[in-house]
């Protein structure tokens, strides 16, 4: 019990198959310790996205344990659990569902029912936070691609997580926007796990990497060890970030 | 556009409709020989479309597109309604008394159509359904008309994606084939709707969302903005009375 106290997030033996008998996670352990940034990388299907949809009970494990902030993910403890972490999904289009961005980033507090002027002060630091104070009633379709991802975070600021979990967070931004964001990102002074293929992300934003594969951590260690491990990250069809590499394109010649 | 321009723009959603209500429950009780009541209540409605001159075109659209609907359903009611007689074939007749109601019918439905086109074109979605709930529509029938205009924003670039992929692989003549690949493409859309509503359902339940939907609001309406929707409404009930 006393290891629960200092660490976030402890998954044991994890094992999990979508109905479909596809078996996606087998027996993944892991211990977050609280303040810490882990990166979860892995090549596509190695069920990062599914091992974080556990974290907060959209899925339910068929064997094996998770604790967060020493509280069991079990059903009875979902509303607990889903106030600790903030769970910015991969496709910022599905996690912001209302019809401004006043309503999306005030969702999370006015559930948790606090009152209208503390709502409202959330809101506003949550916004400044990302950057985009004065975009309150913008409705989402009008925000450019990295503009929503940015209130993608807000809406989990909003109510003051101890963790923050992010889905693939850069998929589909422009050099711009991801740097935007991994700087957010770095000012976040709260446990990150983030899962992603972005491996300069996670080379800059983290300070542990967990390699997933087929379902089970098949490496795990300092990311400035594991991301330079070149011969690693060939195996399990990943690549050297891209800083690593240190080589630019060469057009070929005819 | 975020702000719509023109003078009823910056009006309070909520008055917008409680004004548009009142006149359409005054417009649809009207006698239909109330000429001088009719006259006022269009000319209130061509004031307020020329006092948002710069989305004219918009408002006549959005008028227009009810239409055919109104025309179907007006073109029924010479047939149905018991009068005078002006015109018969096998065994259809057409009243006189009848194409006097359908003609009010009409009239009276492009006054209505017409009132909340302007709301509509002055006011951006998200402070319009600020305003349903605002007047007292229930809070789930405000969510999935939200839902529904937030997300048709998402579908229609997807199923335009969709159409695009399907148009670039579709070679030689059309046919039954352009048919069927067309109900591909739907199917696809339809299936493609139930995942991102499954993953909207995930991510409002990872905030907190627990089947009872709550809104947060910022807009008190302003004391000016009640007075002029009041003073409107006192004179569109007048009109009523008096008509």
């Amino acid at each position: 019990m006393s290891e629960l106290n200092h660490e976030a997030i402890v998954i044991r033996d994890l094992h999990f198959a979508y109905p479909d008998g596809n078996e996606v996670l087998r027996g993944v352990n892991l211990c977050v310790t609280r303040g810490e940034r882990v990166a979860i990388v892995g090549p596509n299907g190695a069920g990062k996205s599914t091992l974080l949809r556990h974290l907060i009970g959209l899925l339910r494990a068929h064997a094996g344990a998770i604790h967060v902030m020493g509280h069991d993910v079990v059903p009875e403890s979902y509303r607990t659990v889903r106030r600790c972490i903030g769970y910015v999904f991969q496709d910022p289009d599905d996690q912001l569902f209302s019809p401004s961005v006043l309503e999306d980033v005030a969702f999370g507090p006015l559930h948790l029912g606090l009152p209208h002027d503390e709502i409202e002060l959330r809101v506003d630091l949550a916004l400044e936070a990302v950057g985009l104070t004065g975009l309150d009633h913008r409705a989402p379709q009008r925000l450019s691609e990295g503009e929503k991802r940015r209130v993608a975070v807000a809406t989990v600021l909003s109510y003051d997580p101890d963790i923050l979990v992010l889905d693939e967070p850069t998929a589909d931004l422009d050099p711009k926007s991801r740097r935007r964001l991994i700087e957010l990102l770095g000012r976040m002074n709260r446990t990150l796990l983030v899962a992603t293929h972005d491996l300069d992300l996670a080379w800059e934003l983290c300070q542990r990497v967990v390699l997933l594969r087929c379902g089970t951590v098949v490496a795990d260690g300092p990311a400035r060890r594991l991301l330079a491990d070149a011969e690693l990250l060939q195996a399990n069809d990943l690549e050297l970030p891209l800083l690593l590499q240190g080589r630019t394109y060469d057009r070929p010649t005819s | 556009m975020d702000r719509p321009a023109g003078a009823i723009a910056r009006v309070d959603p909520r008055v917008k409709l409680v004004v548009a209500l009142v006149l359409c429950v005054c417009v649809v009780t009207l006698p239909s020989r109330a000429y001088m009541a009719w006259a006022a209540y269009l000319a209130i409605v061509v004031v307020s479309v020329l006092a948002n001159h710069r989305v004219a075109a918009d408002i006549g659209r959005r008028a227009v597109r009810p239409l055919p609907f109104l025309v179907a359903l007006v073109m029924l009611v010479p047939l149905f309604r018991p009068g005078r007689p002006v015109w018969q074939w096998e065994g259809l007749t057409v009243s006189a008394e009848g194409l006097y109601a359908a003609a009010t019918l009409f009239f009276g439905s492009l006054l209505c159509v017409g009132a909340f086109a302007v709301v509509t074109a002055t006011t951006p979605e998200e402070r319009l359904l600020e305003g349903l709930r605002g007047i007292g529509v229930p809070a789930t029938v405000a969510g999935v008309i939200a839902f529904m205009l937030r997300y048709l924003h998402v579908l229609r670039p997807e199923l335009h994606r969709l159409r695009d992929a399907r148009d670039a692989r579709t070679i030689g003549p059309g046919g039954p084939g352009v048919v069927r690949s067309g109900a591909n493409v739907l199917g696809s859309l339809l299936l493609r709707s139930f995942d991102r509503a499954e993953r909207v359902a995930d991510a409002m339940a990872a905030r907190g969302y627990d089947g009872q939907l709550r809104v947060h609001h910022r807009h008190p309406a302003r004391t000016g903005h009640v007075v002029a929707g009041a003073l409107v409404t006192a004179i569109i009930v007048l009109i009523r009375v008096v008509g």
